[in-house]
């Protein structure tokens, strides 16, 4: 049995790329799926019907197909229409519009959440929309929302395993090929296993720190930002929803 | 899309979209009895269950679908078993998105408020009556949303199955295209039959779900 | 009690009609308020003395009917912007921006929109909390405050950019008893200084003591109006008898 060990950690350096890897591809991602998401929320709460229409056809289509199906349209099918990426772009990208679309609604949530007459003292105050929108809706709501966004954040983690049907050579696609040169199964997902765990738990324990820093008062998430509420909006890894 | 490409095409998917759904339903199943159990062990179980339950949650919450699924077909067959795709794609969805419908379950149970119980109890209900006279239907109710709502995951969550050799609607779609190319057509038709199943329960979900925010 | 009253009115209302939805809640408004007076607005919910309220503000557009406040035109859409900045208002939830302290609170109009030096907003935003007797507490968040503190800090937050009318919608009612008199004594202190207020309020100790004229509403329309002492002693319409029979004699 240990031997199997000694072979497996002739891999060490592989893993430890891929999941570098993985991580790079989830911060990328991630970035993409706030942009999305903020101008989806915006979108879809604005007086212009069309943009509303808009971002609504985009949710719709992105959270009722799956996440591989998004994955393989970006990568297989975007070259027949003279655009080629690599698996790591389209990686990216496909993922970061996945996400976009569930952070959208999260986002909106958050904006619709604050009390409307704060928003009615600001406005007689005398400040403009946009000011009011910086000044008061964005801090109560990015506070509201940001578990939310940090839960979403760990499924794009688990969701970048899917790349590895693109052959990139994230954490999932490294232990497919270790498997096939080691046939050692068990050894591998179990290490790939722990890696996830590993990644996944550093990213909420980061998230946890910036909460408590970025927010007055600081922001306390509860373990792992894994509450219970949270389910209906919680991507699941493969694809949504 | 030529009308000759769509008939040719469709039945195929039509047949990998029989395979999803069928693959569903026995993964619905699956995946209900697990979470129920896991959520029921979470709240009554015996000494040592609550903990047990616990860790499986948070450890299937925590990983990939891709990897449990590819750890049971895989595993299995280190061990010198053989298991079709078919049942390590049930096995492997059941338990994975158990974890999710635990969690569902839980929650709702422990929203049933607190007085409940009570009520219960100075009415001389045993935990087990109790539990399945007074908190289950009410529970029902609020998880029922939800519920449908992770079903919903995980009929998309099928499409992962592909990726092990099962030959669902993705996969067959994916054959299409190795044969013939033109992804776009195809892989648009495959989201099509994706969306038409979703789209009517994800538009029920968001209308039945009680829960006033998720950010409450 | 005011006496220093200018003859022409700051607030106009001519013929304002409002509906929300199918209910018709103010119906051929006619209203005049004068700079310095303090209006007082009562009557039943329902009777339509917000809706008043919000529509001189600016906060609601009346349907039909003519609104002028401080010389805009409320009624017409184009200009009915003019007034925000010009008017304060102090609401029955305090509104008060959680995510900043007293001072933040009171400051932000001015840096904003008003674009001053935040040195200077900061001595304006100061003295506007020490009126209000809040200036020991300008570090501390609404979460930290008690509810007179906070409706305290709200009427700063309004004062600060030097309004010319201050509204005041119930801004007692969502405070435990014993903190509405350091909020009345805020307003009265306002009203002795010569601001012109209009109060929609429960607390008929203060309309008698603090109001030059009472108004009271009744299924939208104006049952009865003037001194307090002719209101409150002596009211001649029978709505407004047995409104005040049932609020004060209970």
């Amino acid at each position: 049995m240990s031997y199997q060990w000694v072979t497996l950690s002739g891999y060490l350096n592989d893993f430890l790329r891929a999941a570098w890897l993985t991580l790079q591809v989830t911060l990328l991602a991630f970035v993409v799926a706030m942009l999305l998401g903020l101008l989806a929320a915006l979108a879809s709460t604005s007086r212009v019907a069309v943009l509303r229409a808009i971002a609504s056809c985009y949710i719709e289509v992105i959270r009722n197909t799956p996440v591989l199906l998004q994955i393989f349209i970006v990568f297989f099918g975007l070259p027949s229409m003279g655009i080629t990426l690599n698996a790591y772009t389209a990686g990216v990208i496909a993922l970061g519009v996945n996400v976009g679309a569930y952070l959208a609604e999260v986002f909106r949530a958050g904006i619709q959440s604050v009390p409307r007459g704060q928003l009615e003292a600001a406005s007689i105050l005398g400040l403009e929309r946009s000011q009011i929108f910086i000044e008061v809706v964005m801090p109560q709501a990015a506070r509201a929302v940001y578990p939310a966004i940090v839960n979403n954040l760990i499924q794009l983690l688990l969701g970048t395993s899917l790349l590895s049907a693109i052959a990139l050579p994230e954490l999932t696609g490294m232990a497919t090929v270790i498997n096939s040169r080691t046939l050692l199964y068990i050894q591998t997902f179990s290490v790939t296993l722990i890696a996830y765990l590993v990644l996944s738990n550093f990213l909420s324990w980061v998230a946890a720190v910036i909460g408590v820093r970025m927010f007055h008062p600081p922001l306390v998430l509860p373990k792992r930002a894994r509450m219970p509420f949270m389910i209906r909006r919680r991507v699941s890894p493969g694809s949504g929803e | 899309m030529t009308s000759d490409l769509l008939m040719t095409s469709l039945p195929i998917l039509l047949q990998g979209l029989l395979t999803t759904l069928i693959l569903s339903v026995a993964a619905i199943v699956g995946g209900t009895l697990v979470g129920l159990l896991a959520a029921v062990l979470r709240t009554f179980g015996p000494w040592g269950t609550p903990r047990l339950a616990r860790l499986y949650t948070e450890l299937f919450r925590g990983t990939p679908v891709l990897i449990t699924l590819m750890f049971i077909y895989f595993g299995v067959s280190y061990f010198g078993y053989a298991i079709n795709v078919f049942a390590a794609g049930v096995i492997g969805l059941s338990v994975y998105q158990g974890a999710y419908i635990a969690e569902v379950f839980r929650s709702g149970i422990e929203s049933v408020q607190k007085g409940q119980w009570e009520v219960s109890q100075i009415l001389g209900l045993s935990k087990t009556q109790a539990f399945f006279s007074v908190i289950l239907p009410q529970t029902g109710k609020i998880v029922l949303p939800p519920l449908i709502g992770q079903y919903l995951s995980l009929i998309k969550d099928t499409s992962i199955v592909s990726m092990i050799g099962m030959s669902e609607l993705m996969h067959q779609g994916q054959a299409i295209v190795d044969r013939i190319g033109k992804p776009v057509e195809i892989y648009g038709l495959v989201a099509v039959l994706y969306f038409v199943v979703c789209f009517p329960l994800s538009r029920w979900v968001r209308r039945h779900d009680r829960r006033r925010s998720l950010l409450s | 009690m005011n006496t220093a009253i200018a003859p022409r009115p700051i607030i106009n209302l001519s013929g304002v009609t409002k509906s929300f939805g199918a209910t018709q809640v103010l119906k051929e408004i006619n209203l005049d308020v004068r700079q310095g007076e303090v209006l007082v607005l009562i009557g039943a919910s329902g009777s339509g003395k917000s809706t008043v309220l919000r529509i001189m503000s600016g906060l609601e557009t009346a349907d039909a009917g003519e609104v002028w406040v401080n010389e805009v035109p409320l009624h017409d859409a184009r200009r009915a912007r003019e007034i925000r900045g010009h008017v304060g208002m102090v609401f029955q939830q305090f509104n008060l921006f959680p995510h900043k302290n007293a001072l933040g609170n009171v400051s932000l109009a001015l840096i904003k929109a008003r674009k001053m030096n935040p040195a200077d907003a900061r001595k304006r935003a100061m003295e506007a909390l020490d009126r209000v007797g809040l200036a020991d507490r300008a570090d501390h968040y609404p979460s930290q405050l008690s509810g007179g503190q906070q409706q305290r800090v709200a009427i700063a937050r309004a004062l600060a950019v030097e309004p010319g009318i201050m509204f005041f919608d119930e801004a007692t009612s969502a405070l435990d008893p014993e903190l509405v008199g350091e909020v009345t004594e805020v307003m009265r202190g306002l009203a002795r200084d010569g601001m012109t207020m209009v109060v929609v309020t429960h607390e008929m100790g203060f309309a008698r003591k603090t109001a030059d004229r009472v108004v009271f509403m009744d299924k939208g329309v104006i049952a009865e109006q003037g001194a307090p002492e002719q209101i409150f002693v002596n009211p001649q319409n029978v709505r407004t008898q047995q409104f005040l029979h049932r609020v004060l004699d209970h």
